[in-house]
């Protein structure tokens, strides 16, 4: 098959087809700074340096999409009236301060409009110039958070927990709010990126129960992948943690016939007796394990299971092998990814969140070259 | 005992189970003045319920929704126990005791921290919950400034691990490791991991703290 650009790649992976070869992607997100001497803290405000670190990460490691933003899972909250708190590396969203504290709040909840509220606009800008700059031949993706993630940053978590049980309808009407909201400012990344990234890390197993998923994660996830979709980009579900028990659910959030993806860590098969259950029912008892390695595996389960719907992507693990792995360790894993999950396309290798910014530079070269060397289509 | 008081123990446990809040109060309230003793009711009913809570989480029937509702209704029904705990042994108010309680530094994680919280709170400990990203001398400067039983972490990542540690060994430094015990959990940690870097006990979740706070007070079993 005829080289493909990055680009071309990226979107036919995300299209289920099968390119010339596997895309990678090395979400060295927060760590692209580095690569220009940079902090989280110098440059968060400034949508040129942003984007600068990125193409210069790109340009560095190689890979196939760039990623706009850094504190995608919190945007959407801090604009809503979250407070923000620097933590180490990353402005996160200050749980102890909580914006909606009784359900009168929800109708003081303000809305600036996306170009308006500078950390939104700064993102949308970010995206702007990448898509500008190499928007022509690599994927520009942005990362931005999904609704339930947004309740939970305004109101905190427990509170969220308790509400979904003792008053269901209220959180319904606090969701449909912040769905309208946030669509808002996904959509303004229209023309400015190929697809979206929705990050809804409290969405996952480990804190959400498949039934809570259903009924207060799902429907609005949606809605605003149906908007992004309609507005000419791919949506690309990441409920972070373990999906086992609601993966089917996971992939439906993409509107059918679509193009989009889902990425995960999808559960650790060391640990998450459920996720080894789900790992064996769907591929049988005789899977091998790596206890060094408990998270690609849980890829063949992934895509058998939704690879003929969404493309998979991932799967390996940020923390154990990106941060703390040799190279020889990453192309191991690289290698088996493929193996497990490269087979007729579909399939975008990468890690399972966004990664450490003390990641090793020779990890991030590592992953794309074993991606080149074994992900090619023959 | 009186078979009309193991009756109120048997239903006290159930709602507890089933976060019925109103009912375990009333249940409660009723229990103390018939003449159950508030030692009674925490050993069992509170302490079980807890146990039973624990295992429908690690078997996938309660998840944190739950863990949380239960939490609450611990924390609602420990009020007039502690009361009448207070009364029986002549003082105002007996406190368990007291818990600094943290994520550790460079480590944002809180939503498991706060159901530990609620789980303590609910059995009668008195927590003071520093927030996240918290470096070892704040930890230990705020223990020693509300004179604290135990030290309680959170610690989600492996990369943060060594800052459990930094704990360990600051209160050495220092010369109060004797003075403080060190609980410690979080998905990244472990028992024995726990006991190879010097803290006192490891808990698997917030009934399993419970357990651990109690036992490092010397109220275990
Ligand atoms: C939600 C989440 C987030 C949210 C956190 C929101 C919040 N306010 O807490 C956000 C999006 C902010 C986040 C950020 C990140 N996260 Co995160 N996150 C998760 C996720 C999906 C769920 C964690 C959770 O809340 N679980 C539910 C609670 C109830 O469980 P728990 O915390 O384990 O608590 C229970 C027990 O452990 C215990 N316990 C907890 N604390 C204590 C304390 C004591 C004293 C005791 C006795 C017991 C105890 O009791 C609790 C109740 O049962 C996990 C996935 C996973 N597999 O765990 C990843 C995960 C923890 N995150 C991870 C990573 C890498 C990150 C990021 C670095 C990603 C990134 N690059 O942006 C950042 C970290 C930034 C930082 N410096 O900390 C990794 C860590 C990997 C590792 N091996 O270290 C995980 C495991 C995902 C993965 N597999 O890659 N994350």
């Amino acid at each position: 098959m005829a080289k493909m650009t990055s680009l071309e790649r990226v979107a036919t992976a995300l299209q289920r087809g099968q390119p010339d070869q596997v895309p990678v992607a090395t979400l060295a997100i927060t760590r692209a700074l580095w690569e220009i001497g940079e902090r989280p803290q110098t440059a968060i405000d400034d949508a040129e340096k942003m984007a600068k670190a990125k193409i210069a990460a790109n340009e560095n490691f190689g890979d196939d999409i760039v990623v706009a933003g850094i504190d995608g899972c919190f945007v959407e909250a801090k604009a809503m009236g979250a407070k923000n708190y620097w933590s180490k590396h990353m402005p996160i969203v200050d749980t102890r301060y909580r914006v909606i504290k009784s359900w009168e709040d929800v109708d003081n909840l303000t809305f600036p409009a996306p170009e308006e509220h500078p950390r939104m606009r700064t993102v949308i800008e970010e995206a702007g110039i990448l898509m500008d700059k190499v928007g022509d031949h690599i994927a520009v993706a942005v990362i931005v958070s999904g609704p339930y993630s947004t309740a939970c940053n305004l109101m905190g978590h427990e509170s969220m927990f308790r509400a979904m049980v003792k008053e269901p309808e209220k959180v319904h009407s606090l969701l449909d709010k912040i769905t309208d909201y946030s669509i808002k400012y996904h959509t303004a990344f229209k023309g400015r990126a190929h697809a979206v990234a929705l990050l809804d890390p409290v969405a996952s197993t480990e804190a959400t129960s498949p039934k809570q998923h259903e009924k207060f994660v799902k429907p609005y996830l949606a809605r605003d992948c149906d908007a992004i979709a309609k507005a000419g980009m791919i949506p690309i579900n990441h409920p972070c943690g373990d999906t086992t028990g609601i993966l089917q659910m996971a992939a439906d959030v993409i509107p059918k016939g679509s193009p989009g993806a889902i990425h995960a860590n999808y559960g650790d098969v060391k640990t998450r007796p459920l996720s080894l259950k789900f790992l064996k029912e769907v591929v049988g008892e005789s899977v091998a394990l790596d206890p060094d390695d408990p998270y690609s595996i849980m890829l063949k389960a992934v895509k058998k299971m939704v690879g003929d719907r969404v493309c998979v992507c991932g799967n390996i693990d940020p923390i154990s092998v990106m941060l703390e792995g040799t190279p020889d360790q990453v192309r191991a894993t690289v290698k088996r990814n493929i193996d497990y999950a490269a087979e007729g396309g579909g399939f975008i290798v990468m890690p399972g969140c966004d990664t450490n910014p003390d990641t090793p530079s020779e990890n991030f070269k590592a992953l794309v070259k074993a991606a080149r060397e074994y992900g090619v289509y023959r | 005992m009186v078979p009309r008081l193991i009756k109120y123990i048997e239903n006290l446990k159930q709602t507890l189970v089933e976060y019925d809040t109103e009912k375990a109060v009333e249940l409660t309230d009723k229990a103390l003045s018939e003449g159950a003793s508030a030692r009674f009711l925490i050993s069992e009913a509170i302490l079980p319920a807890t146990k039973i809570i624990g295992e429908k989480y690690e078997t996938g029937e309660y998840f944190l929704s739950e863990l949380v509702l239960c939490g609450e209704t611990l924390q609602a029904v420990m009020k007039p126990i502690l009361e009448h705990l207070g009364k029986e042994v002549g003082k105002k108010e007996e406190e368990i005791g007291k818990i600094v309680l943290a994520t550790v530094e460079g480590d944002i994680h809180d939503i498991g921290k706060n159901i530990v919280r609620l789980f303590l709170q609910g059995s009668g400990f008195t927590v003071e919950d520093m927030g996240v990203d918290m470096p070892a001398g704040k930890i230990i400067d705020k223990a020693v400034d509300v004179k604290a039983d135990i030290i309680a972490l959170s610690c989600l990542m492996s990369v943060t691990r060594d800052h459990v540690k930094d704990v360990v060994e600051e209160l050495e430094k220092r010369g109060l490791r004797k003075d403080f015990k060190i609980l410690v959990g979080g998905r990244s940690t472990n028992e024995k991991w726990a006991g190879q870097i010097g803290c006192d006990k490891w808990a698997a979740d917030g009934p399993g703290a419970v357990e651990a706070a109690r036992s490092l007070v010397g109220r275990g079993g």
